[in-house]
């Protein structure tokens, strides 16, 4: 027997046992599942976080925190010069009257605007995101 | 046997367990031997192969046809059995050429027992090279072309290792090279 059979006979059973195909798709399987799972968590991770980051910019201390800035402060503090002035140049043409009615009128209307306002706030700020 | 670019297909079609299931068919044994003629042990050769074909498949989205499919499942196969031959160096225990003959079937073999594992021996006291190019040739009838490409060498070299191994063997075990 030549040494080149001999070798090819040495060899020709060398393979994997039996059911190493199967072994190798299970592990496959079982990955995929893994990896399903570690997705759902991660897209259950993210959702929470978006939910507390939209809860936290839908607050009221943070839409305050927002909104004050130098410049709205400035153009509050201007607004408020400039109707100071304009009140103080009116005051003496405006009678008793009209300043009674004025201010009676006004706190109506905030009366009337301050339910709706606040009831929309607060279903903004419990609705789930 | 599928083509390099029926696999790309398959992974694009999301059928990335169909392309792996021809993939394990077509490279299971040349991965495995592969693996055992770097770790020379059968249980670890086998977990190797094993996880050769674990990186393949989670690396199928990423093969663009560059290289070869064969290529590259054969450079996959050498980094991982490098990578456990790495791990297993402090505690390596070289299988008994015994063992691995128990293994196989015998249909087909003319030879004893005994001068077959005597043969082993002699295979395995060559150097690492010129072992694991006769190994992979004599697997599977493979060409010198298909060990080169297993083993990332020119083809002369692969022929070398091969007729230096064939001189050495015949000259220890006293039979006739070809």
């Amino acid at each position: 027997m030549t040494l080149d059979a001999r070798l090819r006979s040495l060899y020709q059973g060398l393979d994997t046992s039996p059911g190493f195909d199967a072994r190798v798709m299970a592990r496959v399987s079982a990955e995929l599942d893994a990896n399903a799972a570690v997705n759902a968590a991660r897209a259950r991770a993210e959702e929470q976080r978006r939910y507390e980051l939209a809860r936290h910019t839908q607050s009221w201390g943070a839409g305050l925190r927002r909104a004050v800035t130098l410049e709205t402060l400035g153009a509050a503090a201007f607004a408020g010069c400039v109707v100071h002035n304009i009140w103080m140049a009116m005051q003496p043409q405006v009678s008793p009257l009209a300043w009674s009615l004025g201010v009676t009128a006004l706190g109506v209307m905030l009366a009337l605007a301050a339910p709706p306002l606040l009831l929309q706030c607060h279903r903004r700020m419990s609705r789930p995101v | 046997m599928l083509t390099d670019g029926e696999v790309i297909e398959l992974v694009g079609a999301n059928r990335r367990d169909v392309a792996l299931a021809a993939i394990l068919q077509a490279y299971r044994r040349k991965v495995f031997g592969l693996a055992y003629s770097f770790v020379r042990n059968r249980e670890a050769a086998e977990d190797v192969a094993q996880e050769v074909f674990i990186r393949v498949w989670r690396a199928l989205p990423s093969f663009d046809a560059r290289a070869s499919l064969a290529t590259w499942i054969y450079t996959i196969a050498r980094n991982t059995s490098l990578s456990a031959l790495r791990d297993r160096r402090r505690e390596v225990q070289l299988e008994d050429p015994a063992t691995l003959l128990e293994a196989q079937p015998a249909a087909g073999c003319i030879e004893s027992g005994a001068e077959q594992a005597a043969l082993m021996r002699l295979v395995e006291e060559l150097p690492d090279r010129q072992r694991q190019v006769v190994l992979l040739y004599y697997l599977q009838e493979q060409s010198h072309e298909e060990v080169a490409s297993m083993l990332a060498m020119p083809v002369g070299t692969v022929k070398t290792l091969l007729h230096r191994a064939r001189a050495r063997l015949a000259t220890a075990a006293g039979v006739p090279g070809t």
